[in-house]
């Protein structure tokens, strides 16, 4: 992007009366922003919850604050004016206009999309069949600028887009939708939204063009600087309002109680963090003792017999502190499970064999199917009347002599000792695949002549792979360990599937985090806790990762092979 | 160039303009224009508002509904007496079904974040456990004051979930509330392949139960014989979810709660007398393993005997290749099957613009008429307990001993039913748990007597 350059054309507003115009919208936009901090002020507590009139507080100083450092540069002409104003006109300009959308049931209406089309889809594939037929003259024309066939075709393609334009109008029936627009667009809110919209929209591009910029002295550097934040914005804006917003919300939320049915509010300051992580050892003077023996508000853990005494560990979220142990164990299972295959796999696909490239596409498969279907296909073969996986056992147990046939098939999934366990091969099978393509992407980068240099030297298969391929795979098996180290961390999805129906069940053997900070949310109607629980999950996964930087660093600095 | 763009974009925000302009079951029920004044309630007979055909369209007052079909032959079911009831309904309102799913994201899960964002519908089924819950955090609407202003009588629907649904938890018993209508019934049967059973040299339990004789002693006999047959074969099968463990414990005489339902009652010899006959039939190998889902067992013709409610007959009916049937579940000491009764119930939300219309609503889905074509698909039993309803529900077969379902609600079930002093779900959590691992023998049933109650206290204090 960068400036556009408008050439001859005459400008329509003066420069110094389009900036005396901003700077009057600036000083319009003060005044808004002072009016709609008192007004959220002096709300009762029942016409907005005390949190949005924070936010709605905070986002009108700094809309106030904005606009006031941009109305006073712009009419003193300082230099930095432009790039305030064009920064809050800009991002003004998005909220107002994503409000304005909202307003009408844009966000809301992509059902009401798809019905339309549906019924006015034969005119839509003759608008699609005429713009092919205009691309397609466009390029005859381009070869033979001159030709009249060519351009007689083009318009005869833009012929038949308008007429198929005006079929599918019909067809569908714009009616509703423009009554329902009118309706909304005259309401006092949407007005006064398309106004804001209108005004920062016009000031920004206004204040965008060069004129302006030498108007204030705009420096080569800082028309670079808001190119790139130009640039930048989607995907700026984006990630603010979709990734980092909603982390620093439910941040905000992890300190209030706070229903998921938005029937109560309170703020309770590090409560529920001290309710998720609260623990109390007791003694016992008889084994296996109760809750009895515990703080009031705690249940038992788990017991201990440390040198003859007897003592119990309660939690005051035991299902919490389960599921940390659950996916401490999954952890140590299912990281290796999917990443040792996928290192030696990578090793075989590597090579030259013939078929490799059919393999590495099977191996892939399990990456791209869905996770639902993948968890319910398992669920099938785990079954232990008419699962594969206890058929198969029990017909290997028939055919090989040297195999003792159990009397029964193993109950995986419902046993407490291999339900977790189930998951690990799941969760394995699921990811070794990609693990294999990453590592495979790693083998290119290994220099060829370290393979010719151990073959002249006469080192064996096994002495190539552990002391060329692995190290020089070090960094792949980096990455590799953190992503697949945090998707562990996150398991939630074949859970929830395979231990139907009691999701962590049996007797939460496969409770993890995350679904048990998805049971306080939903089934427990406590946001604000299941937002401590997760802030608790994300700094447990933090630290994990940053530990494992930190030893790659090491081993990086202290000669190891990067 | 500049000329052509603008015309470009014009074009292009009329066609997207027209592709949303289907203006059929509009979604804007929730976002009518204000002063869209509510009509007064219509004094139409009970679910059948005057059809007046040809009348003008209803005056922008939209009500959406959901609920949670099984399939989507019953969704489409929905469908159809949602366009029903819009038809018959003339001008008053027009309604917009959303069928609610279990997939990917579990129905209640889904409904109490909506409720949260204020964008759930008018009117919405809840299963019955949930009643406590969505009405301690007023989320549903009370419609005593609109039935009782009509005269509105209930007499006719199953008393077990009136109980619940006209509880007034202030006064700790029901009384004048009206929570909503039940939209169904359902109880447990077993669910029998006669091929096994006959093959076993076993006895027909329908014929036991015909003659009376179908007890814990026979029930016990026919799975022993099954299970007898080796290999694969099992005499038994229940998934472990509460209901399953708890008709054995309501068998015997105990059951979760005590009678008021403010204290639990797992630890009385009589409920401790149904856990024990769980654990002997398991321990004996007469089942398929605890937590295994026993459906699929069944359905591959390796199980005699299959606890499950009514909504399993659909898939039996489209899945099963052998002779099978139902039968009433097995009485036990205390001379009662210990069945449960199921339902769930229409219920309106509280945050509705329309609470006339949605009442219109609740009571026109929860008709006979309305009710009978429901059951015609096999998966739900009527909440009217009128003549006219089971005799066309017993005229839905196979099963042919749809009898089966019938005895079951007519043998004092106990209804399913939220925890007013308390929490269900925490309770069902700490329960479980407690019931898997003295089946699955983690824990000795002596522990789970002396400890259980305790352990679940913190259910009645939440």
């Amino acid at each position: 992007m960068g400036l556009r350059d408008r050439g001859p054309r005459t400008p329509r507003v003066a420069v110094d009366t389009g900036v005396q115009l901003v700077a009057a919208w600036h000083l319009v936009g003060v005044a808004a922003g002072i009016v709609s901090m008192l007004l959220a002020s002096r709300s009762g507590d029942d016409a907005l919850p005390a949190v949005i009139k924070l936010f709605v507080q905070v986002f009108s100083i700094a809309v106030t604050v904005a606009h006031l450092a941009a109305a006073y540069g712009t009419f003193r002409r300082m230099r930095r004016a432009r790039t305030v104003s064009l920064v809050t006109n800009y991002l003004l300009f998005v909220v107002s206009g994503s409000a304005l959308l909202h307003q009408l049931g844009a966000f809301t209406g992509i059902g009401k999309f798809g019905t339309g089309l549906n019924k006015a889809f034969l005119p839509f594939m003759v608008i699609v069949v005429g713009l092919l037929w205009v691309l397609v003259a466009g390029q005859l024309l381009a070869k033979k600028p001159l030709a009249a066939g060519p351009n007689g075709l083009r318009r005869a393609g833009w012929g038949l887009v308008a007429l198929a334009s005006v079929w599918f109008v019909i067809a569908a029936d714009p009616s509703g939708m423009l009554s329902m627009i009118g309706d909304r667009i005259t309401q006092p809110l949407t007005l006064g939204t398309l106004a804001v919209a209108l005004c920062s929209g016009a000031a920004t591009r206004f204040m965008w063009q060069r004129r302006v910029a030498v108007h204030f002295g705009t420096s080569a550097s800082e028309e670079q600087t808001l190119s790139g934040l130009a640039f930048l914005s989607p995907n700026l804006i984006g990630f603010s309002f979709f990734f980092a917003g909603p982390l620093l919300f439910s941040l905000v939320v992890s300190f209030f109680e706070w229903k998921t049915t938005g029937t109560g509010r309170s703020f309770v300051g590090i409560d529920n963090y001290v309710r998720a992580l609260s623990l109390d050892l007791s003694s016992s003077d008889v084994a296996n003792a109760g809750n009895e023996v515990l703080k009031p508000g705690y249940q038992v853990l788990m017991h201990l017999d440390w040198f003859g005494q007897n003592w119990v560990l309660g939690a005051r979220d035991v299902e919490f502190w389960i599921s940390l142990r659950n996916i401490t164990i999954f952890l140590v299972l299912a990281v290796p499970a999917s990443v040792l295959p996928a290192l030696v796999l990578s090793s075989i696909l590597a090579s030259r064999l013939p078929g490799m490239k059919v393999f590495r596409a099977i191996y892939f498969i399990p990456s791209v199917a869905g996770v639902i279907g993948v968890a319910i296909i398992w669920g099938q073969l785990f079954q232990s009347t008419v699962g594969w996986i206890n058929y198969l056992i029990l017909r290997a147990g028939e055919i090989l002599p040297f195999v003792d046939p159990p009397a029964e098939g193993h109950p995986w999934l419902s046993s407490n000792s291999t339900a977790l366990l189930s998951m690990v091969v799941v969760f394995a099978w699921m990811n070794f695949g990609f693990n294999t393509v990453l590592y495979l992407a790693g083998h290119q980068s290994i220099p060829k002549e370290l393979y010719e240099a151990a073959d002249i030297d006469g080192a064996n298969v096994w002495q190539v792979f552990r002391r060329i391929t692995v190290p020089q795979l070090r960094n792949t098996t980096f990455y590799v360990l953190i992503t697949t180290s945090i998707l562990a961390l996150q398991l939630f999805d074949i859970v929830w599937i395979l231990s139907t129906p009691e999701p962590g069940g049996p007797n939460n053997a496969t409770t993890t985090p995350v679904l048990a900070l998805y049971e306080e949310a939903f089934q427990g109607n406590d946001q604000g806790y299941a937002s401590a629980l997760a802030w608790v999950l994300f700094l447990i996964i933090f630290g994990f990762t940053f530990a494992q930087f930190r030893q790659q660093k090491d081993g990086a600095t202290s000669g190891g092979v990067s | 160039m500049h000329t052509r763009r603008w015309a470009g974009a014009v074009i292009a925000l009329t066609l997207i303009a027209a592709a949303c302009g289907d203006d059929e079951g509009s979604s804007d029920a929730t976002t009518a224009p204000e002063g869209t004044t509510a009509p007064e309630a219509t004094t139409a007979p009970e679910g059948t508002t005057a059809a007046t055909e040809g009348e003008a369209e209803s005056d922008g007052i939209t009500i959406r509904w959901r609920t949670r079909p099984d399939n989507d032959a019953e969704a489409a079911v929905y469908a159809s007496i949602g366009d029903g009831i819009d038809e018959a309904n003339g001008d008053a309102f027009s309604l917009s079904y959303e069928p609610g799913s279990n997939e990917g994201s579990p129905y209640q899960d889904q409904l109490v974040t909506e409720i949260g964002n204020g964008t759930a519908p008018d009117v919405f089924w809840i299963p019955g456990t949930d009643i406590a819950r969505f009405q301690s955090e007023g989320l549903i609407l009370d419609l005593a004051p609109l039935a009782s202003a009509e005269g509105f009588d209930s007499s006719e629907f199953y008393p077990e979930p009136m109980y619940h649904l006209t509880y007034d938890p202030e006064a700790g018993a029901p009384g004048d509330k009206l929570w909503g209508l039940p939209r169904d019934v359902s109880t447990f049967a077993l669910y029998l392949n006669n091929d096994l059973i006959a093959e076993a040299g076993a006895d027909d339990p329908r014929a036991l139960a015909e003659a009376g004789e179908w007890d814990w002693e026979a029930f016990a006999d026919v799975i022993t014989k099954v299970t007898a047959l080796g290999g694969e074969n099992k005499g038994f099968a229940m998934n472990s979810w509460w209901a399953n463990y708890g008709v054995f414990m309501n068998a015997a005489g105990g059951g979760f709660f005590n009678e008021d339902r403010t204290a639990c009652a797992l630890d009385t010899p009589e409920s401790i007398a149904g856990l024990e006959q769980i654990k002997a039939i398991y321990d004996g190998g007469l089942a398929v393993p605890f937590g295994e889902d026993g459906e699929p067992a069944w359905k591959a013709g390796t199980v005699g005997a299959f606890i499950n409610g009514r909504w399993a007959t659909p898939g039996a009916r489209a899945d099963v290749g052998f002779n099978w049937d139902v039968v009433e579940l097995p009485k036990g000491p205390s001379g009662s099957q210990g069945n449960w009764l199921f339902w769930g119930a229409y219920v309106v939300n509280a945050n509705t613009e329309h609470p006339e219309e949605a009442w219109e609503l609740v009571k026109a889905l929860t008709t006979a008429d309305t009710q009978a074509q429901i059951s015609e698909l096999g998966a739900n039993i009527p909440s009217r307990k009128s003549d006219a309803a089971i005799d066309a529900f017993l005229g839905f077969t196979p099963p042919e001993n749809n009898q089966a379902f019938i005895n079951g609600l007519a043998d004092s079930p106990t209804a399913e039913g939220p925890l007013w002093a308390g929490s269900w779900p925490k309770y069902d959590e700490l329960m479980n748990g407690a019931v898997t691992a003295v089946i699955n023998g983690e824990r000795t049933i002596e522990d789970f007597q002396a400890k259980i109650c305790s352990e679940t206290a913190e259910a009645f204090n939440s």
